[in-house]
Order: C-alpha cells, then sequence, then structure tokens
C-alpha cells in the first residue's frame, strides 16, 4: 500500500521528465550558459578566457551603437506591429465581405506567408537596386533604397509587413468569422453604418486575437533576422543594425561571444518589461 | 477563457527564452556534415573526404569540375564538395563547427582568415606533408605561398589568387568617345572619363565600388603603405594599425569623398552582386571589382568587357595589389587516413592542369606558373585577352610586406567597421579625417581585445 501511494507521488513528475529533459538541454542549459559567458572574455572559438565581471554590460551601455540597435530595434517593431497587423486587419474585413473570388483573394492574401524570408529578400533586392531596380523606375526616383540611411529602415520594413500580412490576415479572418452575426444584424437596425460597426462591434469580440498578434508580432519583429542579413547586413552606417543582427555579428563574426551574451541578457530583460506590460493591457481586453 | 490566458502566457514564455537559448546554444545549430565517421571508406574502398568551399555561381561549377575531374583520374579517394556561402559565412560556420569538433577534412579560407586559422590549433600546416609525400614546394610560384608562410613554414596551399582589377564597358567607351582600348589608371583619369561617360549620354553612371574593406586595403598597397604595425603583423603580431599615422588612410578616403561628391559616380551599398549588376546591366560604366568575377562578367553582359590595373591615388615603385584570394586547409581531424587523402586532393589542385582548367572556368590566376604553358591555356588568353590583365597586374607586383597584406585575427571585424564608416563618409557626417580616426580607433579596440583573449601582449 505504502509502496503504491509513493508510486503515485512521483508519477505525475515522471511524465515530466522527457519535456523536462528537453527544457532543460535546450532552454535552460544555454540560458545559464548564456549569462555565464556574458561575464567573461572569450577566445575566438567562444570558449573563457578569463571572468572580467561586468565588464561586457559597463562597455555595451556606454555603447552608442548598442543604445542605436535598441532604438532602431524599436522602430522596426512599432511600424511592423502597426502595419501589418492594420493591413492584414483591412484585408480580413475586406475579403470577408460577400464577394465573388473570395476564396482566391483569400488564397493571394495569404500567401506570402509561406515564401522563405531569404527568398523574398533577395527578390526585392533586385526591385530596390538604385539603378535597375524596378520601384525607382516606376516611381522615377533615384533613391537608394538600401543605401541610404533615411530609406533603408522603411525598406526593410516594406518586405517584413507584406512577409507578415498573411499571418495576420489567417488570425483575423479566423477571429471574424466567429463574431456572431446577431451583433451585425442589431447593429444595423440601430442603424449602424460600415465603419461604426466594426468599430463598435467587430474590433471588440475579436480583441483578444488582436492582444495575442500583437504580442507575436512584438516578439517576432524584435527577432527579425533574415531580411536584415539578406539586405543591409544592418547598414548602412548601421542605420538597419537591429538588435538580433548586432547580437549575431559579435558572437559570430566578430567572436565576441561575452558581448553577444550580455546583449542578450539585455534583450532577455527587454521582453520580459514588454510582455509584462501587455498583460497589464489586457485586463482592457473584453472577452 | 481562462485556459487560453494560460496557453498564451506559457507561448510567451516559451517565446522568450527561446529568444535568449539562440545565443548560448548558437554554437550546435551549425551545418555538421563534415568528416563524423571515423571509418573513412565505403563499400567500394574509397576514402571519403569533405571539402567546405566559398565558391558560388560559375566559378561554383568549375569548382565542381575540378573534383570530378580528380575523383575519376584515380580510385583510392572520393571527394565530396559542400558550398558554405560567402567568405564570411564560411569562416562563421568554421567556428561553429571547430566548437562542436565535426570538421570539413579540407576547407577553402580566404586570405584574410589566415591569421585565425594558423591561431586555432585545428589544422595541419601543409609543409608537414611535403616530406612524406615528395612534394615539390616550387610547383607554387614563391609570392603566393609567401603569403600563407608563418615563419617560413607554408601553412596554407594557395588555391585560388585574385586581385582587384577595373572593369569597363568597351561600348560606353566608344559611344562616349573614350578610346575602348585604354582604360583609366589614376582616378583623377577615372573621375574624367566618368564626366565625360555621364555628359555624353553614354551611361548614367560614370564609375562605381562596393563599400568592401577589401579595396581599403588594396589601395594602400597601392600607395606602398602598411596597414598595420610590426609590417603588416608579419614580423610580429599586428598590436594597432598604420594606417592613420602613415597618411595613407586620409589619401584614400579624401579620394573616395570627392569621387562620391562629383555625382558622377555611384554608390550601391555593400553587397558587391549589387555593384556587379548595375555594370552588367550597362547602367555603370566602370567598377572595381575581383579578377574572380571576370568569366562571369564576359557571361553576363551583352557588351565587350574590357579590363585593366586597379587605378592607383599615385604612383609608387614599391606598390602594387595585394595577393589575395583563398587557400586550402588541412584540417586536424585526428584521422589520418583521411589527412591523406585530403592532401592527394591538395597536390592534385596545384598541378598545371587542374590550375589551367581553374583559371580558364573563373578567371582566377593559375598558381602553378606551367599553367601558362599549356597549349589550351595559350589559345585561351589569345581568345579572351581581358584575362591576361590579372596575370599581367600580378606579376608587375613586387613581393613585400606592403603587397602581402596585413596579417590579423580581426579583419573580418576590421571590414565590417569600415562598412559603417563610408556611408558616413558619404553622407558628410564624417571628414576624411574622422572616418579614419574612427576606423583607426575601432579597428585598434578590436586587435587589442584579440590579442587579449588569445594570450598575445
Amino acid at each position: 500500500m505504502k509502496q503504491k501511494s509513493l508510486f503515485r507521488t512521483i508519477e505525475p513528475y515522471l511524465y515530466l521528465v522527457p519535456a523536462g529533459i528537453l527544457f532543460i538541454l535546450f532552454v535552460f542549459y544555454p540560458f545559464f550558459n548564456t549569462l555565464n559567458l556574458s561575464l567573461a572574455r572569450t577566445t575566438p572559438l567562444g570558449s573563457v578566457s578569463e571572468y572580467i565581471g561586468f565588464t561586457n554590460y559597463i562597455n555595451i551601455f556606454t555603447d552608442e551603437s548598442f543604445w542605436q540597435s535598441i532604438l532602431v530595434s524599436f522602430e522596426f517593431s512599432i511600424l511592423m506591429v502597426i502595419f501589418s497587423i492594420g493591413i492584414g486587419f483591412i484585408l480580413a474585413i475586406v475579403s470577408n465581405e460577400r464577394i465573388r473570388g473570395r476564396g482566391i483573394f483569400r488564397t493571394i492574401f495569404s500567401l506570402p506567408m509561406a515564401i522563405s524570408a531569404a527568398a523574398a529578400s533577395v527578390v526585392f533586392m533586385f526591385i530596390f537596386h538604385s539603378s535597375m531596380g524596378i520601384l525607382n523606375k516606376v516611381l522615377g526616383t533615384n533613391i537608394g533604397w538600401l543605401t541610404d540611411k533615411k530609406w533603408a529602415l522603411i525598406a526593410v520594413t516594406i518586405v517584413s509587413v507584406w512577409m507578415n500580412i498573411g499571418m495576420n490576415f489567417i488570425y483575423l479572418t479566423a477571429a471574424l468569422q466567429s463574431v456572431p452575426q446577431e451583433l451585425y444584424e442589431s447593429a444595423s437596425i440601430e442603424g449602424a453604418g460600415f465603419f461604426q460597426k466594426h468599430w463598435n462591434v467587430t474590433i471588440p469580440s475579436i480583441s483578444p486575437i488582436l492582444f495575442f498578434l500583437l504580442i507575436i508580432n512584438v516578439i517576432n519583429s524584435l527577432q527579425a533576422y533574415a531580411q536584415f542579413k539578406m539586405m543591409t547586413q544592418g547598414g548602412p552606417a548601421g542605420a538597419t543594425n537591429v538588435i538580433v543582427y548586432e547580437i549575431y555579428q559579435e558572437a559570430f563574426i566578430n567572436s565576441r561571444f561575452g558581448v553577444a551574451c550580455a546583449e542578450s541578457t539585455v534583450l532577455f530583460v527587454i521582453l520580459i518589461i514588454l510582455t509584462a506590460l501587455q498583460f497589464k493591457l489586457e485586463k482592457k481586453v473584453t472577452y | 477563457m481562462k485556459n487560453y490566458k494560460k496557453v498564451l502566457a506559457l507561448l510567451l514564455a516559451g517565446a522568450m527564452t527561446a529568444s535568449l537559448a539562440a545565443c548560448g546554444g548558437g554554437g550546435g545549430t551549425a551545418d555538421s556534415t563534415g568528416g563524423g565517421d571515423s571509418s573513412g571508406g565505403d563499400s567500394s574502398g574509397k576514402t571519403q573526404i569533405t571539402v567546405w568551399h566559398a565558391m558560388g555561381g560559375v566559378n561554383g561549377e568549375a569548382m565542381q569540375e575540378m573534383v570530378d575531374d580528380f575523383n575519376a583520374s584515380q580510385d583510392e579517394v572520393e571527394v565530396s564538395i559542400e558550398y558554405q556561402g560567402t567568405y564570411d559565412d564560411t569562416i562563421t560556420k568554421l567556428k561553429a563547427a571547430m566548437q562542436s569538433g565535426e570538421l570539413p577534412d579540407v576547407c577553402q579560407m580566404y586570405d584574410v582568415g589566415t591569421k585565425f586559422m594558423s591561431d586555432s590549433g585545428m589544422i595541419i600546416p601543409v609543409e608537414d606533408m611535403f616530406e612524406t609525400t615528395g612534394y615539390d614546394k616550387s610547383t607554387v610560384m614563391d609570392v603566393i605561398t609567401s603569403y600563407y608562410s608563418v615563419d617560413g613554414k607554408q601553412y596554407a596551399m594557395p588555391f585560388n589568387v585574385s586581385t582587384p582589377m577595373l572593369y569597363y564597358n568597351k561600348d560606353v567607351f566608344e559611344a562616349a568617345g573614350l578610346d575602348p582600348d585604354s582604360p583609366p589608371t589614376t582616378y583623377e583619369e577615372v573621375l574624367e572619363y566618368s564626366k565625360q561617360i555621364v555628359d555624353s549620354g553614354a551611361a548614367s553612371v560614370g564609375f562605381a565600388q562596393a563599400i568592401y574593406g577589401w579595396f581599403f586595403e588594396q589601395q594602400l598597397a597601392g600607395l606602398g603603405m602598411t596597414y598595420g604595425n610590426n609590417d603588416n603583423g608579419r614580423t610580429s603580431d599586428m598590436t594597432a594599425v598604420d594606417f592613420d599615422s602613415n597618411g595613407g588612410g586620409l589619401k584614400i578616403m579624401q579620394m573616395w569623398k570627392d569621387l562620391y561628391d562629383s555625382g558622377y559616380t555611384a554608390n550601391y551599398g555593400t553587397t558587391t552582386a549589387d555593384t556587379q549588376t548595375a555594370f552588367f546591366g550597362g547602367d555603370t560604366a566602370m567598377i572595381i571589382e575581383s579578377t574572380a568575377i571576370l568569366k562571369n562578367a564576359i557571361e553576363s553582359s551583352d557588351f565587350e568587357v574590357g579590363t585593366g590595373y586597379l587605378p592607383v591615388i599615385e604612383e609608387n615603385d614599391e606598390g602594387g595589389v595585394i595577393i589575395g584570394g583563398a587557400s586550402l586547409w588541412l584540417m586536424d581531424t585526428g584521422n589520418e587516413e583521411k589527412q591523406n587523402a585530403a592532401w592527394k586532393f591538395i597536390e592534385y589542385t596545384t598541378t598545371a592542369e587542374a590550375q589551367a582548367k581553374w583559371s580558364m572556368g573563373t578567371g582566377y590566376f593559375a598558381i602553378n606558373p606551367d599553367a601558362y604553358e599549356l597549349e589550351d591555356m595559350k589559345a585561351y588568353l589569345e581568345e579572351y585577352p581581358a584575362f591576361e590583365t590579372a596575370i599581367n597586374q600580378l606579376n608587375d607586383t613586387p613581393a613585400n610586406n606592403y603587397t602581402a597584406g596585413v596579417l590579423s585575427g580581426v579583419q573580418t571585424e576590421s571590414r565590417l567597421i569600415f562598412n559603417e564608416i563610408i556611408p558616413q563618409l558619404y553622407d558628410g557626417s564624417l571628414s576624411p579625417q574622422d572616418a579614419v580616426d574612427s576606423l583607426a580607433s575601432q579597428v585598434n579596440a578590436a586587435v587589442e581585445n584579440y590579442n587579449a583573449s588569445t594570450g598575445t601582449e
């Protein structure tokens, strides 16, 4: 009897072991290793050469280019969230109307999701090319989309928004379909127009999904990497050097793993704070 | 809805930790396809070896052809090659492979990776193989092997030797009333020609070059000046840069700024392919590029491609181009059978036949002078005289510490720093002097950190 009850106590933990091992191996171990390395100077191969306390942190906090990276990341993130959710929302509403060929539109709108970031970047590099690119030809301008400090971030953002709309579009389309039709009917009876209906009925009804997308988009955009690596390598003059690319450069190109780990830790703290703020905001979400 | 909240919280926690884990765990995620198995042979009894390389496009095809020829030429070794992306990508992946211990048997590494490789302790200097295999060291030209020698010992086998040169559009030159057979040799002439080309409407841009630190190093060599102290890091480890104190850096920055401000040139950024595209498309009349893209340039453009020496800022007898490119490194995998097999392949790449074919397929300089005595090669040079520029330019270059280029463990990083400085030079936020100072102080900091981490004082 006694043995059996002991087993009962352990039993649930045994079920957790497989997941636990995976977590320890792929999340916790790297996490603590990151903290460890962030306090060290590392050899070009990434092993600890000597512990130097908080020097890496002091260095990055006094380094202007690190702050610029954070600033660029936030700029990119804000633009991404506003435009990719905004445009996705508009497309979802439009294609939710009873129009001919709705299925075709929906397929087209969600298609960019199926294209890899690297492939999309290569195509857009041709489009943005300052003398051979179609964009300058169509606009009749001579802008260095990827080589001008003023435009580079905007250009990369355009590509990223385009790539990201698909996912938002699918979530929002699904959400729209779950809004009860009665609400729209009663709104119509009360004389609400197209915009009033969506403002007063649609948005509150799908607010949980909007909130979910907000968080996912913020995290995704703060972690964006491929398009920066492909299109600008953080340039020109750091104008598109987002924090994740900065970390990549420090670790794998400059071989300063200690600095890179310190930067990752800072990014981690920023993401925690952001998420906490968003959950505060979540209290306003209606269910 | 309570449940939904919980799931959401879990998702977010997962996403957050994953972002952090990406740094610490990065080393293990790289390709680990290299010589993992220790048996070293397959059913046919051949020794399998893996070669990492950074040759894309036309050059990648030529590389595959060389390997196929080698595999067909004997029945002991079977080489398979794996493309790793650009040179920068290759060194990045090799670093990851060194951490995980899954090394390829042979790795192609660009010139500025030499110091990192010889410091890594994971390679076998090729000279160690010379005696036992009876390889004749004089097969490859001295001026070239000297680049890869440390204290007189040859560490790597030069493979593809390239230098920068001027590419120009002969059709545009003709349309602009310029002599299509005499390209500009100084930057003053480059500017003059650009003016004539743009003003006559023959092309919309006269001249362009990618923002690439290699060109800065090349211009210093052209001036007969060093990049770093201790004779470019060749007499002992480099501890600081020289280009700020010897005045070379300022001359180059000033020249680039003048070219850019003239309005007759263009800046297509740090991606060299974008500058090439502008040239291939006929939009830009002159570019500076590696001799390695010659074959590609001839095939990709529908006009006649002309080539000239890399223009200079001012004439200098000591100056020339840096004998760069990339070399093959024999990795220390601990498997002697594979190492011997890998050496056989490396030895094959130096033969006159292999080098001639390679040179004709790419535009790279043949490192074995005998290659130029072969009938095929002679006929080829007659057909494509543009190839001769590269050969002559290298032959005209004196072998000294200026043209050997800098031996530094942080040159990859230095070039990244360079990439950030130049756009600021162009847009006026840094004066040429500020650009030199900023580049020098950042590179010095990187050098200091490198030397501290590897224990060099």
